[in-house]
C-alpha cells in the first residue's frame, strides 16, 4: 500500500503494521519530548535570572551537569537505579523524564544566549513602567528569547527525533526498535536500514519545514 | 508644595560615591533640566527617584510622600513616573499600538478594547496613529521618541523624567524633540529632563541644576549659569558644549 510507490522496499511491506506502531510510538516520545524540554528549558532559563544567587547556582550547576553527561547514564540511572529505591516506572515515563531533564538544560542554555544578545534597556524600560520581575520575565524576556533562540531549538527538536532511537536501550520498542526487529527477521538489513534513514530525514524534514514556517511568522522586524 | 521633593540623595557603590547629598524640588507644571559633565551622576539620579536603584541614603518625597521609605510599593510608584529612556527602549517584538498599550492592559487593568483606545488617543497627540501596526525597526530616531512619550502619557504619570532624549538624534530630529518636549510643558505636563544638550536645556527648561561630582554645584536660570564668567567649572562644560 504505502510503500507501492517504492518497489525497492516491497519486501518490508508484510511488516507495514509493525512499522506504523513504531513510528507512532517514536513520533510521540518525540513530541512529547520537545514540548516537556521546552516548557522546563524555560523554566530553567526562568530560575537562571533570579535575584537569589543560591538559586542561580543550582540552575547553573544542574545546566552544567546535564549538558557534560551522555544522556543514555541518566536514562540507565532511571531505568535501572529506580526500581533499587522502589520506584518502577514504565519506559515510556522514564524516556520522557530523563530526556526532558536532559533537553531543558540545552534548551535553557540556548535562551540564555539569546538573552544576552536582548537590548537591557527594554526591560529596564518595562521594570520603570511598574512591571514585576515576573511581568518583566513573561511579556518582554521569554517572547524575545524564545523568538531569537527558534534556530536553535530547532536544532535540538531534530535532535529529539533522532535521540529518541536510543530508547530502545531502556526497552521502549519505538521506530527504530521494531526496525530491528524487521531486520533480523528478514535478514534485509541494508533495505530495512535504509528505509529507517528515510523514514528518519522524512521526520526531521517535517520538523524543520514546520520550524522556518514558525520562524517566519513569529520573526521580529529589525532583530535577529 | 512641590510635586516632587529631593532631599540629601546619596548613592554610593563601595567606596564610589556617585550621588552626594543631592537636594532640589520640582513643582507642577515645572520644566527642569539636570545638567553636568558625563559621569557626575545624572543618569544614576533619575533611576533613584523612580526607585530603579535604590538610594543609600535621603528621601524622595513625590506629592509629599516619601516613596524611599521602607515597605512602599515600588512598583506603585513607577507606574507614576513616566520615564522616556535614551534609546528609547521600545519593546521590538510589539506594535506601537501593544507597546502604548500593554501597561495600560497589564498594570492598570483596563479591558483589551479601552487599552487600545487610550492607547490611540495617545499616539494621536504624538501624531503617530498612523503607525500602529508598526514595529519598531521600522520607526526613525524621532518617530520611536513619540512612541516612547505616548506609551509614557498612556500611564497619566504625576511626572514625566526624560534620559538624555536627544543623544541618540540627528539635529533635525533634534529640532522635533525639542517641539515636542515644549509642547508637553505648555500641556502642563511637569517634566525632568537630563542631558547634556545646551540647546535643548535653553528651549525646554525654567531653571537648570548643575550637577558635578555627584553634587548639586549650581541651580539656577540657564542664562544666569551662562554669565557666570568666573565659574571655572560651568564655562568648563557650558565651553564644551555650547
Amino acid at each position: 500500500m504505502a510503500l507501492d510507490g517504492f518497489p525497492f522496499f516491497d519486501d518490508l511491506l508484510t511488516y507495514w503494521p509493525q512499522i506504523v506502531r513504531g513510528l507512532r510510538d517514536t513520533i510521540l516520545l518525540s513530541v512529547t519530548i520537545t514540548a516537556t524540554g521546552l516548557i522546563g528549558g524555560i523554566v530553567v532559563f526562568g530560575l537562571s535570572l533570579s535575584t537569589s544567587k543560591a538559586v542561580r547556582l543550582v540552575t547553573q550547576s544542574y545546566i552544567s551537569l546535564l549538558i557534560g553527561t551522555p544522556l543514555i547514564v541518566f536514562l540507565f540511572l532511571l531505568y535501572y537505579g529506580l526500581p533499587s529505591l522502589g520506584v518502577t516506572l514504565s519506559p515510556f515515563v522514564i524516556a520522557v523524564f530523563g530526556f526532558t531533564l536532559n533537553v531543558s538544560a540545552y534548551n535553557a542554555r540556548y535562551l540564555t544566549i539569546a538573552y544576552k544578545g536582548l537590548d537591557q534597556a527594554e526591560l529596564e524600560s518595562a521594570r520603570a513602567q511598574g512591571f514585576s520581575r515576573f511581568q518583566v520575565f513573561r511579556l518582554i524576556t521569554a517572547p524575545q528569547s524564545l523568538r531569537m533562540s527558534i534556530p536553535s531549538l530547532t536544532n535540538q527538536a531534530v535532535q529529539n527525533v533522532k535521540d529518541s532511537s536510543i530508547v530502545f536501550l531502556i526497552q521502549y520498542i519505538e521506530f527504530f526498535a521494531q526496525m530491528q526487529e524487521v531486520a533480523s527477521r528478514t535478514f534485509l538489513f541494508f533495505k530495512t536500514y535504509l528505509f529507517t534513514a528515510f523514514v528518519y530525514l522524512l521526520l526531521v524534514s517535517v520538523v524543520v519545514l514546520a520550524a522556518r514556517r514558525l520562524e517566519r511568522r513569529l520573526a521580529i522586524p529589525g532583530m535577529g | 508644595m512641590p510635586l516632587l521633593e529631593v532631599k540629601d540623595l546619596v548613592k554610593t557603590y563601595g567606596d564610589r560615591t556617585v550621588l552626594d547629598g543631592v537636594s532640589f524640588d520640582l513643582h507642577e507644571g515645572e520644566a527642569k533640566v539636570v545638567m553636568g559633565p558625563s559621569g557626575c551622576g545624572k543618569s544614576t539620579l533619575l533611576r533613584c527617584l523612580n526607585l530603579l536603584i535604590e538610594p543609600t541614603s535621603g528621601a524622595v518625597l513625590l506629592d509629599g510622600k516619601d516613596i524611599t521609605r521602607p515597605g512602599v510599593d515600588v512598583r506603585a510608584v513607577r507606574s507614576r513616573i513616566g520615564f522616556v529612556f535614551q534609546n528609547f527602549a521600545l519593546y521590538r517584538h510589539m506594535s506601537v499600538l501593544d507597546n502604548v498599550a500593554l501597561a495600560l492592559r497589564r498594570l492598570k487593568k483596563l479591558p483589551k478594547r479601552e487599552a487600545e483606545e487610550r492607547a490611540l488617543h495617545e499616539l494621536e497627540f504624538m501624531e503617530m496613529a498612523d503607525k500602529r501596526d508598526a514595529f519598531p525597526a521600522a520607526l526613525s530616531g524621532g518617530q520611536s521618541q513619540r512612541v516612547a512619550i505616548a506609551r509614557a502619557l498612556a500611564m497619566d504619570p504625576k511626572v514625566l523624567f526624560f534620559d538624555e532624549p536627544t543623544s541618540a538624534l540627528d539635529p533635525i530630529m533634534v529640532r522635533e524633540v525639542v517641539a515636542l518636549i515644549n509642547r508637553l510643558y505648555l500641556d502642563n505636563v511637569t517634566i525632568l529632563c537630563v542631558t547634556h544638550d545646551l540647546s535643548l536645556a535653553r528651549h525646554i527648561s525654567d531653571h537648570v541644576v548643575f550637577l558635578d561630582r555627584g553634587k548639586v554645584y549650581a541651580e539656577d536660570r540657564i542664562e544666569n549659569l551662562l554669565q557666570r564668567g568666573s565659574d571655572e567649572v560651568i564655562d568648563d562644560f557650558f565651553g564644551n558644549e555650547g
